[in-house]
């Protein structure tokens, strides 16, 4: 177990540097930078003084000298919890992750605790009555919930608001911390529209599972015993049944920080999905690269965590 | 494991793999779909849907009233007799663009999976099979890659590439790559510990003729439950980087592209959002029934975890 | 006993009836009330010297004044703001400003004319990056001096028309010399300490913006509202939503909405609101590089000028919003603009268009007998694909095929910057000020930031700086037309296809706001009040 263990943290690290290397090499690859937009977009000053300017902007920002260079210096600053300044809005890049974080990471939370409550009773029944009409009545809805896209359930479930309820986007965002009742308001339309998307792979997930627990000998022995159906269904077969399901939502963390990004959008969510879109717009470098680093942070986060999880709840791994 | 290359390798004998003769072979085939349908019900369902999906993107310029540029019509015309999905912003036919989007959506599909399924999948085979140094050093590389939120990556490799069909497929490629090298390379990881690999080499097999004649065969049930249940994850994507206006160019008949203008008129014409909405659902919808079903029948290893 | 009450009933009513109506006719301005309305992205760095875009401007518009600005209650004219009256020497090249006594910055210090030197020395600094205000004054101006406490001297380079517009343009506001010196730049929150009616209250990014009453503002009795408040709404679509749903009193900002979504908004609204439409002093042009082929051949641009249809692009695009053909909209420069029965007449816009679409066509098949492609860049904005599509749809008749490459819209423009490009199907330019000069210096002229086609035409450049330094007016008018006449004859690199206007709508609450000649330069809201 401690091999496993140290191996799994071993590779946490370089993965994270490269994946930060990869998005710093990336932006600097799109075309433009931010001292051409913002010389560039006004136009006002003549042709001779905007090529001084950009010179200007780039030996300001740092942006002449070679990208490795830039690249350590980065990460000499952001092993010290310094992400720089952002470009477009001259503050420190820490300040707007502060901003942003817990809103982004609200809504995940948010998202998998719906998910879970609407989809794992959805599984549990559809394999306890396999093969009934419940069951493919679940099978049916959890493949529609995974056949539509999220941004199209995002927009139909804007439009039913708007049309049939008067409804509009929250003009401010108000934090947890400040109106719960009112934050709630305003995320659970996001969180409805992922957590269908999401639910259906738990659902189908869950099921699968507990069918195949379900025949094993320890719960035909619970039955033999004469303990109730429902406590051989829940504490026997559920619980076996929970391990790769948690797997499964560590695996699925990646794709809903995506789809994050995405609901921010459509429903005007102040959060890091919507600063990551207008900082690549820009050319933000400072503010892309810590965003990014941020989710990749996170999600291999919750992979080590389930990994370890994994580890600790499979007996081959634990005693190994 | 023995199981599962002798299913994998009956599959293939029943669809006509080994030589038989012609009318024989079409027979075979038939028995097979027939059984399939009866097994698979909602699979069966979800092949009917693929096809029209398939004829509808041969058959677009035969089927579409009009081109998916044509502008010439008034604009935001609700659905009618005439126009039976309606016209969008710029006045142009709204079934026409759902049609040709049909076309430019299994393109985008079936190139970017075809390219980044087989060559992930061959990345994983590869290097699962000679291990050492290079497997461990691509293994970090997939981890990498996959570190990325995968709509993100797509988003970074766009803005790098510039907005137009192909540059679309080449990100999808890229974002379909490590997945599918991470899958292949344990069932490829698998069949290396098996018995027959073991025999072959043995016997004195070099590792290309092992590799061509054992596992890659065995490999190929895995292949095309990946392959199929990527394209609807492809065309998902696409869409999703055209909704976020960096995905095919906007005059492109995307079903993505057409959503996002649908939202700028949503209380006008709400069709614009609906037909082009529905369009997207019923192709993975029907994909992933047939992909279901596929892994159902053939890879238990996939069972629940991809989709 | 009930006809009683009837009675009672009908007294009443007409009672109320006519105090209303009196009301009516005599109203007087009421305090109090916060005025919503809203910013379309989050302006990020709030120095108004340094920055460009609307955003930054609505944000800090209420919170600054400037030496002169335009009259809310009128404002085609411009009046003093800090300058209680201002003279011109005789040569044109002096203006003196006497400035208004008393007047205090929201932090309590008092303000003088050191801080009107310390804010045109930081504008007018040769290393300082100042692209609006900047850029406009730079050339014209060549030193700025401190007479008493009070009085504030500049003087020009030449006798310059244009000095009095860009002095009272929204972005040469007057920032206080402490602050200045306390903070170095004003891009943060905290700096935001001005003259103005409003003071800088909250900035939440993201979120909104507010302001709130300068209960010591220097004209006594303004203003007459308690704050304003500015959501950032990204997107039309949640714009809308908000006019809709009555949680903003007005329209007045980027995108204007088009003529369908201002039908949607009066369906939801009705009476409650008023609906109008309303030049924005943008001017819709197409680009081509002068020194690529094709279009390096004056030829194939004129085929383009000839071709494009540009009633057609004002009709479906604009939905009609739109003043096609103009060089100079009459409605913005009055006279200075050629009038438009004769522009309506040029080639390109005469109608029927039969004959320039022919010679149109010959041009193009006297280089290009197979007709030619192209590679049309637009970025994707607001309308601007669709617009592109019909743009290119009018090429196709002539032979120029055109693929369409889409940009991002911050990048696009590092693109048209550096000139990588053929073909720009479309790009608006709003003009800062409501001078007449404005759109060649930004656009025509050799030197011009805008120019991206890099065209340059010695005459044009002539033309324009002569009519910079007329200091006689008809004069210059004259200049102006012989410009105009000569870009719209000529092969231009960049088309004019018309002057854009679009649909705004205020909350019939909301009592004598006007709308300023430019974007820029409307929302102090000092004079504003909110009915009941």
């Amino acid at each position: 177990m401690r091999k496993y263990v140290a191996r799994r943290l071993l590779l946490f690290v370089p993965t994270l540097l490269g994946a930060s290397i990869l998005i710093f090499v990336l932006m600097r690859l799109v075309p433009g930078d931010i001292a051409e937009i913002l010389v560039y977009q006004t136009g006002t000053e003549s042709s001779a003084i905007q090529q001084k300017q950009i010179q200007q902007i780039r030996e300001e920002l740092g942006l002449d000298r070679p990208v490795i260079v830039q690249y350590l210096s980065w990460l000499g600053n952001a092993l010290r919890g310094d992400f720089g300044y952002s470009y477009t809005q001259r503050r420190p890049v820490t300040d707007i992750l502060k901003e942003r974080f817990p809103r982004s990471m609200e809504l995940a939370f948010l998202t998998i605790v719906v998910a879970i409550i609407w989809a794992i009773p959805l599984g549990v029944i559809s394999a306890v009555r396999q093969n009934s009409w419940a069951d493919y009545l679940v099978r049916v809805v959890s493949i529609s919930g995974l056949s539509l896209p999220i941004f199209f359930t995002g927009v139909l479930i804007l439009y039913g608001l708007v049309r049939f309820f008067r409804w509009m986007p929250p003009l401010e965002f108000v934090a947890f911390v400040d109106d719960p009742l009112e934050n709630l308001t305003q995320l659970i339309w996001p969180t409805l529209a992922q957590a269908y998307y999401i639910s259906a792979p738990i659902t189908r997930l869950t099921r699968s599972q507990m069918l195949e627990v379900i025949r094993h000998d320890y719960v035909r022995t619970a039955r033999a015993k004469g303990l109730a159906e429902r406590a051989v269904v829940y504490r026997h077969a559920l619980g076996n049944s929970l391990l790769p399901v948690i797997t499964f939502i560590g695996w699925w963390g990646g794709r809903l920080l995506g789809g994050i990004v995405i609901m921010e959008i459509i429903f005007a969510v102040p959060g890091m999905g919507t600063a990551l879109v207008q900082a690549v717009s820009y050319r933000d470098y400072p503010t892309v690269q810590a965003i990014i680093f941020v989710m990749a942070l996170v999600y291999l986060t919750i992979n080590l965590f389930v990994d370890l999880l994994y580890g600790w709840l499979d007996p081959r791994i634990r005693y190994a | 494991m023995a199981n599962r290359v002798e299913l994998a390798v009956g599959m293939a004998r029943e669809a006509g793999i080994e030589p038989a003769r012609a009318v024989g072979r079409a027979r075979v085939v038939l028995q097979v779909l027939g059984r399939f349908a009866t097994r698979q019900p909602l699979g069966a369902i979800g092949g009917v849907i693929v096809l029209a999906l398939i004829a509808t993107a041969i058959l677009a310029p035969q089927l579409a009233p009009h081109g998916a540029k044509d502008a010439a019509f008034v604009q935001y015309l609700p659905p009618s007799a005439e126009f039976p999905m309606g016209t969008d912003q710029i006045g142009r036919d709204v079934l026409s663009r759902v049609i040709w989007g049909a076309r430019l959506s299994l393109y985008v599909g079936l190139v970017s999976v075809a390219f980044g399924v087989t060559l992930g999948a061959l990345w994983g085979i590869i290097t699962a099979y000679f291990g050492g140094v290079a497997d461990g050093a691509s293994q970090r590389v997939v981890d990498v890659l996959m570190a990325l939120p995968p709509v993100i990556l797509a988003l970074s490799l766009m803005a790098v590439l510039g907005q137009s069909v192909n540059n679309v497929i080449m990100a999808l490629a890229i974002l379909l790559t490590p997945t599918a090298a991470r899958t292949m390379r344990s069932v490829a990881l698998s069949i290396k510990e098996s018995p027959y690999v073991e025999a072959a080499r043995a016997a004195g097999c070099s590792h290309w003729r092992v590799i061509f004649r054992h596992v890659l065969p065995n490999s190929v049930a895995t292949y095309i439950v990946l392959f199929t249940v990527n394209i609807a994850y492809a065309i998902v994507v696409e869409a999703a980087l055209s909704f976020l206006g960096l995905g095919a160019p906007p005059d492109e008949a995307s079903w993505g592209g057409m959503l996002t203008a649908g939202t700028q008129a949503m209380e006008t014409a709400p069709w614009m959002i609906f037909f082009p909405g529905l369009a997207i659902s019923l192709t993975v919808f029907g994909l992933n029934l047939l992909g279901d079903a596929i892994r159902d029948l053939t890879d238990p290893h996939l069972r629940g975890g991809l989709g | 006993m009930r006809k009683s009450l009837a009675l009672a009933l009908i007294f009443a009513l007409v009672g109320f009836g006519l105090s209303a109506a009196g009301a009516a006719a005599q109203e007087k301005p009421r305090y109090g009330g916060i005025l919503n309305w809203y910013v379309y992205a989050d302006p990020g760095r709030l120095d108004i010297h340094t920055e460009s875009p609307l955003s930054v401007q609505q944000a800090l518009a209420g919170i600054y004044s400037g030496l002169l600005h335009y009259d809310p209650d009128d404002p085609s004219k411009i009046i003093g703001d800090l300058a209680e009256r201002w003279t011109e020497s005789p040569d044109g090249k002096t203006y003196t400003f006497h400035l208004r006594r008393g007047v205090k910055w929201h932090d309590g210090q008092p303000f003088s004319a050191a801080d009107v030197k310390a804010t045109f020395d930081r504008v007018l600094n040769p290393d300082f990056k100042s692209p609006r205000c900047g850029s406009m004054l730079k050339p014209m101006v060549a030193s700025v001096e401190m007479g008493d406490p009070h009085t504030v001297q500049f003087q020009l380079k030449f006798p310059a028309a244009p000095f009095v517009s860009a002095i009272a343009s929204a972005w040469c506001r007057v920032v206080a010399k402490h602050i200045l010196e306390k903070y170095g730049d004003l891009t943060k929150p905290e700096a935001q300490i001005g003259t103005g009616p409003f003071k800088f209250k909250r900035y939440e990014r993201g979120s909104v913006i507010e302001w709130e009453k300068n209960k010591d503002y220097f004209i006594p009795g303004l203003p007459y509202l308690d704050g304003v408040k500015q959501f950032i709404l990204v997107g039309v679509p949640t714009q809308l939503a908000a006019a809709k749903a009555g949680r903003v009193h007005i329209w007045d900002t980027w995108p204007p909405m088009k003529k369908t979504q201002a039908d949607e908004l009066k369906g939801a609204r009705g009476g409650e609101v008023e609906v109008y439409q309303a030049p924005i002093n943008t001017i819709f042009l197409i680009y081509m590089h002068t020194q690529k082929p094709p279009f390096n051949n004056p030829d194939l641009r004129r085929a383009v000028k000839l071709a494009i249809d540009r009633q057609e692009l004002v009709a479906k695009t604009l939905e009609g919003a739109g003043v096609p053909c103009a060089l100079l909209d009459p409605k913005l420069v009055g006279d200075f603009a050629l009038p438009l029965a004769e522009v309506n007449k040029l080639p390109g816009c005469r109608e029927p268009k039969d004959q320039d679409i022919a010679e149109a066509k010959r041009l193009v098949e006297k280089h290009y007998p197979n007709g030619v492609d192209v590679e049309a860049a637009v970025r994707s904005v607001g309308g601007y694909v669709d617009r592109a599509q019909l743009v290119l749809s009018q090429l196709r008749k002539i032979g120029i095929r055109g693929t369409l490459k889409t940009y991002e819209s911050a990048a696009g423009f590092a693109v048209y910057g550096k000139g990588d490009f053929t073909f720009i199907t479309t790009q608006d330019r709003a003009m800062v000020t409501a001078d007449p000069g404005d759109v060649f210096a930004l656009v025509y002229t050799t030197q011009a930031g805008s120019n991206w086609g890099k065209w340059s035409d010695p005459k044009v450049d002539e033309l324009a700086e002569r009519a910079l330094k007329e200091p006689n007016r008809e004069k210059r008018k004259q200049l102006y037309h012989e410009l105009q006449r000569h870009i719209l004859t000529g092969t231009p690199s960049a088309v004019p296809v018309g002057w854009v206007e679009g649909w705004f709508f205020q909350d019939k609450r909301l009592r004598n706001y006007k709308t300023s000649p430019t974007i820029y330069d409307h929302s102090t809201f000092m004079k504003v009040w909110l009915a009941p």
